[in-house]
């Protein structure tokens, strides 16, 4: 599976999924910084607010005509982001996810997106 | 009024002989940071050198977060402005080490801090659980711009001097192992893995690299290269698991740098790593996938006609070329109309 962008260098408006040589599905107009979790399962995009996606085992068979996906619950934004490197949000597991803003941090399950834990200072 | 202004001056007069309650006030000393108001009594006292302000004191100033990370084992590593917090998978238990600045995180799990009294004087490896693994004096201080060639490489642990002297540490046993003299300008550097046994074998220990502007973590040129017969000339990119890919007068390579072997060679543009580092996706005009793995299982993706919207008469030659702009949340650089031949 390949997962990317197209459009405009500079504004992307299309997020990708292709397999086999063929494209699949757009996901979303994106236009903004994604991750793939490290087991191909989910993808992060830090939109305002972030937003989840999750990839069917069998995407050619499954795909539904909306891919699922719900917004994380979470105060934060993806500005916090914007000048940082790869935010590296998933972990190794791909089973959750973090998300912080200079005075919150917050860790999510992926696959309930309730918060495992959190702080704010 | 004035009977209670009196007595309070009385009795502050009293205080003061006594050395009460005078700590802070100042009296035309630094400003009292974070203190309640004054009380009504106080106030009655008339104009006193004592400064209030809404500012709090530093000491009460919230942590800031600057980031999270996983660390290999699945903490989750916190990143504050000064010092970090260790969380584990169920997020109990959590570790605060209030002091030092995050440098890096190992393969393990293991994470390098600058801590001590004086900024970066000493560099700290501790375990995801927090207790302390090793202690490394630096004795000079750490350049704050480099952090890419800062970090762990095996069982070596790579510092930038702010004068671009980099210093590498053994972690078995904190000695200083090697130190290199860089002499490019920029701000950033990489360092590959000096642990390599090629590398050992061919004499120089390191393999200097540094990222070309603007291209984030995956575009590199090899400044001190130990290969012989490969002088790489323009942007590199570092997959996992040793691979590279370099361009070179004769033509790109993409070659295992830990088996010494080259897997593609010709014109390959644009390297980008899946996640799981199996494959690497090669923009050569068409993109094709290669896992170094399993030659046989290479893919080529053929692009879809995106519809044009710009009018024919406003349309650029390539206009209406769909691009890619990122692959896997990194940008790609260029578009699929450059079309080479991969041999």
């Amino acid at each position: 599976m390949v997962l990317g962008e197209q459009g405009d260098v500079n504004a992307p408006d299309r997020l990708l999924v292709w397999r086999r040589g063929q494209p699949l599905r757009t996901l979303a107009t994106a236009g903004a910084e994604l991750e793939v979790a490290p087991d191909g399962r989910t993808v992060l995009v830090f939109t305002h607010p972030p937003r989840l996606f999750s990839v069917p085992d069998d995407p050619l068979a499954t795909w539904p005509s909306r891919p699922l996906s719900w917004d994380v619950e979470s105060p934060l934004h993806a500005s916090t982001y914007a000048s940082a490197r790869r935010p590296e949000a998933f972990s190794p597991d791909g089973k959750r996810v973090a998300l912080a803003s200079p005075k919150r941090w917050m860790m999510f399950d992926v696959a309930t997106m309730g918060v495992l834990a959190e702080e704010t200072y | 009024m004035t009977k209670t202004r009196a007595k309070g001056r009385t009795l502050f007069a009293v205080l003061a002989i006594l050395g009460v309650g005078c700590r802070g006030r100042g009296h035309g000393a630094a400003p009292v940071t974070g203190a309640a108001p004054a009380s009504s009594s106080d106030a009655a006292l008339g104009p006193m050198p004592v400064v209030v302000s809404s500012v709090p004191h530093p000491e009460t100033l919230p942590p800031k977060v600057t980031g999270t990370t996983f660390l290999a084992d699945g903490t989750l590593l916190v990143r504050l402005e000064e010092g970090f917090v260790l969380v584990p998978a169920d997020g109990a238990r959590r570790v605060r080490v209030p002091s030092g600045r995050v440098a890096g995180t190992g393969p393990s799990g293991t994470i390098a801090s600058f801590e001590g009294r004086r900024e970066a004087s000493e560099l700290v490896v501790r375990s995801p659980d927090g207790s302390v693994l090793r202690r490394i004096a630096l004795g000079f201080h750490p350049s704050h711009q480099t952090e890419g060639m800062t970090g762990f490489f095996g069982q070596r642990y790579v510092v930038e001097e702010s004068n671009r002297t980099l210093h590498i540490y053994s972690l078995e046993d904190g000695s200083e192992w090697s130190r290199v003299e860089t002499h490019s300008a920029g701000d950033d550097n990489g360092v590959l893995d000096p642990t390599a046994s090629w590398l050992a074998e061919s004499g120089p220990d390191l393999v200097n690299v540094r990222p070309t502007k603007g291209d984030g973590a995956f575009a590199w040129r090899v400044e001190q290269s130990t290969t012989d017969g490969y002088n790489a000339l323009h942007p590199v990119a570092f997959g996992q698991d040793g691979q590279l890919v370099a361009h070179y007068s004769a033509g790109d390579y993409l070659f295992d740098l830990h088996q010494r072997h080259v897997h593609l060679r010709g014109s390959l543009l644009d390297p980008v790593w899946t996640p799981d580092g199996s494959r690497v996706v090669l923009n050569d005009g068409k993109l094709l996938l290669f896992d170094p793995r399993n030659p046989k299982r290479t893919e080529r993706i053929a692009f879809p006609k995106a519809p044009c919207v710009v009018p024919a008469a406003k349309r650029a030659a390539d206009s209406c070329e769909p691009r890619w702009t990122h692959l896997f949340g990194r940008p790609a650089r260029t578009s699929w109309s450059w079309v080479s031949k991969v041999t």
